[in-house]
């Protein structure tokens, strides 16, 4: 279903400010590290199970989601997000064997991984609960879509804007900002970060590009410019986090919290 | 007795404190049973309203093997003696769509409930199903159902699913008994368990679940194996609806013929193509180009061959010459062709919603009767006991 974000329980139920992040967050100090870790290991899981994007993220979100609703003690984190795709698979109508999901997850983190399958069911059922059963997620990529033919973009350009989307899923972003933020501040990222995906235009192509960038932004009274540049702020502080983690620490403060 | 090394042990100490919202509800008796659970009416204290209750079972796929598992293991690990199952795939589409979609003419959610190992939808309650209408005309009534009823009926089922297409969302099984109608009228599309999206669906909406709408009410390029959905399936359904009202039988009353369990892809029903071509005549290769695609067209071309009869079934329901708007309208709605088929948004405009008088909000408005409540049975069982046991569904 794809109908009326502003309708969404997404954008009703789902969406916060930054200051409610942190007020509903202030026990959990570590989240942000605990989170991208996690993430990333989401993404291995889905890789493992041939799942699709959309699939992966929406487990994302869910996994974000959880995290406003549980405390990283509550619950065994690698159930957690294994049940997340398992859930994602089946609200993206892909569904994955409970019984397969746990078996690789098994594989993936062992010695941290329950083996039963009754707990990933037990644990979706808790999820659901917990998910106030919201289990369509709108992402940021059909937006991409059309505004990289509005812009123009180059496949290189559009494939680097779909991976950054990608990464966007691994942090608050999508709790903070509707999925059209999210599309351009992609955009914006590799417009600015990675020039060199542009194809070798002239200087005069790309200022052509800037200026249509430019005043048709500007002319979008339904696109918010401060919404635009604190997205492309959390874009910053994520990678930079990503390049600064200690991966093998933070999986020990998970174990620590077993 | 909570074992150790419960991946979950915090969560569920910190669950069990919370208040059950099942109290919440007084059990007022039972309404039926559908094919994925049992539906109860029942008092919300809170708001002080009537509610219907829909409880899902849960999967029992599954559970062949995690109920051996937990059978063979030694007890001092296990913290319930049930092992957990999966909700259906069904329980899933409906919790998912319910809860997002929002529209005078679509059943209404008012919470989801999870407790007790059971998936819990509560629904505004809704004294009459259309399916209860048709059947209170039939047998006691024995009249046909007044045309403003009628045409008020259909006009709001078009307006509910010209909002689900609007949204892109299948419901796939529209029929009498999943139209509701409130004491005041309004009518509500229900049980969108087969409902999907196909927008992007990531499989061909075939492949993941072969039973779709109730042969009845199936469509020909359904009937001819066609695996690309499109929301004229609907609009076919809704013709068979629209005739049922009519003629207060359903239209095709085919013969389903079963698919054996464990049988990959599906079966040609060939009987209930029969029962459509002997009304609608058999489907020419110039009114559906696209036919010589379906898989199952050899079959249709083995069959014997039919002339279209509607303007006498229409005729034999006892609706004069002066029908022609309903009847131009059943046409169209009864295209072969799936992509010249009406859509729902088109139905709205039809000249039969101008030229007949109806009411758009109240169907029972020009009607000078009450029709009967909804049968409820008393039930001993508390929804929610006191030692967990539910009604087993
Ligand atoms: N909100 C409601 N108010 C009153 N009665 C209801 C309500 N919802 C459902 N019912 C009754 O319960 C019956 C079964 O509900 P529903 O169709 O949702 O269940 P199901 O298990 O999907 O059934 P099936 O697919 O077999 O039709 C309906 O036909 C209707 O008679």
């Amino acid at each position: 279903m794809s109908g009326d974000y502003l309708e969404s329980t997404q954008h009703k139920y789902w969406t916060f400010t930054k200051n409610e992040l942190i007020n509903i967050r202030k026990l959990d100090a570590p989240y942000a590290r605990i989170r991208l870790f996690l993430g990333e290991q989401l993404n291995l899981l889905g890789l493992k199970l041939n799942c699709r994007q959309r699939v992966v993220s929406t487990a994302q979100v869910f996994l974000s989601r959880t995290f406003l609703k549980i405390r990283l003690e509550d619950m065994n984190l690698y159930l957690v997000t294994a049940t997340c795709l398992y859930m994602a698979s089946r609200a993206e109508e892909q569904q994955l064997h409970a019984r397969i999901v746990v078996r690789e997850a098994a594989k993936l983190w062992p010695r941290m991984m329950p083996t039963e399958t009754s707990y990933l069911a037990e644990c979706e059922f808790y999820l659901l609960e917990e998910l106030r059963t919201c289990l369509v997620i709108y992402h940021a990529y059909n937006p991409l879509i059309r505004i990289s033919k509005e812009y123009d973009l180059t496949p290189d350009e559009f494939q680097a804007a779909w991976e950054a989307i990608n990464d966007a899923s691994l942090c608050d972003i999508p709790l903070l900002f509707s999925p059209k933020v999210i599309a351009f501040a992609a955009m914006f990222m590799v417009l600015i970060l990675r020039p060199e995906l542009d194809g070798g235009r002239t200087p005069l192509a790309i200022k052509n590009r800037l200026d249509i960038l430019s005043v048709s932004i500007g002319r979008r009274s339904t696109l918010d410019l401060t919404q635009l540049a604190y997205c492309i702020q959390e874009f910053l502080s994520l990678y930079s986090l990503m390049e600064s983690i200690n991966r093998r620490s933070v999986a020990n403060e998970i174990e620590q919290l077993l | 007795m909570e074992s150790l090394d419960d991946p979950m042990r915090r969560y569920k100490a910190r669950r069990s404190r919370r208040a059950d919202p099942l109290q919440g509800y007084d059990l007022l008796g039972y309404i039926a049973a559908g094919t994925y659970g049992r539906v109860y009416k029942a008092l919300d204290r809170r708001h002080g309203k009537v509610v219907a209750i829909k409880k899902f079972r849960t999967e029992r796929d599954e559970r062949s093997n995690s109920t051996t598992a937990t059978a063979s293991k030694t007890t001092d690990t296990t913290s319930t003696n049930i092992a957990w199952t999966g909700l259906s795939q069904s329980a899933y589409r409906e919790l998912a769509l319910c809860r997002e979609l929002r529209n005078p003419h679509i059943v209404s959610l008012v919470a989801t409930i999870l407790r007790h190992k059971s998936v819990y939808i509560v629904f505004d309650y809704y004294e009459h199903d259309l399916l209860q209408l048709i059947q209170f005309h039939g047998s006691q009534k024995r009249q046909r159902l007044p045309s403003a009823l009628i045409a008020s009926c259909l006009y709001q089922v078009c307006e509910g699913v010209s909002y689900l297409h609007a949204n892109y969302v299948l419901h796939r099984d529209l029929k009498p008994a999943n139209i509701m109608i409130t004491a005041q009228g309004s009518v509500k599309i229900g049980d969108l368990g087969l409902a999907r999206s196909f927008r992007q669906p990531l499989q061909s909406l075939f492949t993941s679940d072969r039973v779709v709408v109730t042969v009845w009410y199936r469509s020909m390029e359904l009937l001819l194996g066609c695996r690309h959905y499109t929301p004229a399936i609907d609009m076919w359904s809704i013709g068979c609806i629209f005739a049922e009202m009519i003629s207060l039988r359903p239209i095709f009353k085919g013969e389903e013929t079963p698919v054996l369990p464990g049988a990959r892809g599906s079966v040609f029903q060939k009987d209930q193509v029969d029962k459509v071509i002997k009304i609608l005549g058999t489907p020419t290769l110039a009114e559906w180009p696209s036919m010589r695609a379906a898989p199952e067209y050899p079959s249709l071309a083995s069959m014997r061959h039919h002339r279209r009869t509607l303007n006498e079934w229409h005729r034999r329901c006892g609706m004069g010459p002066e029908a022609t708007d309903s009847l131009d309208l059943l046409g169209r709605l009864f295209d072969y062709d799936p992509d010249s088929r009406i859509s729902a948004l088109d139905c709205l405009k039809h000249p039969y919603f101008i030229n007949t008088e109806f009411d758009k909000q109240n169907c029972f408005k020009h009607v000078d009767y009450v029709y009967p409540s909804r049968r409820i049975t008393a039930v001993d069982v508390p929804l929610a006991g006191q030692k967990r046991k539910l009604p087993e569904v």
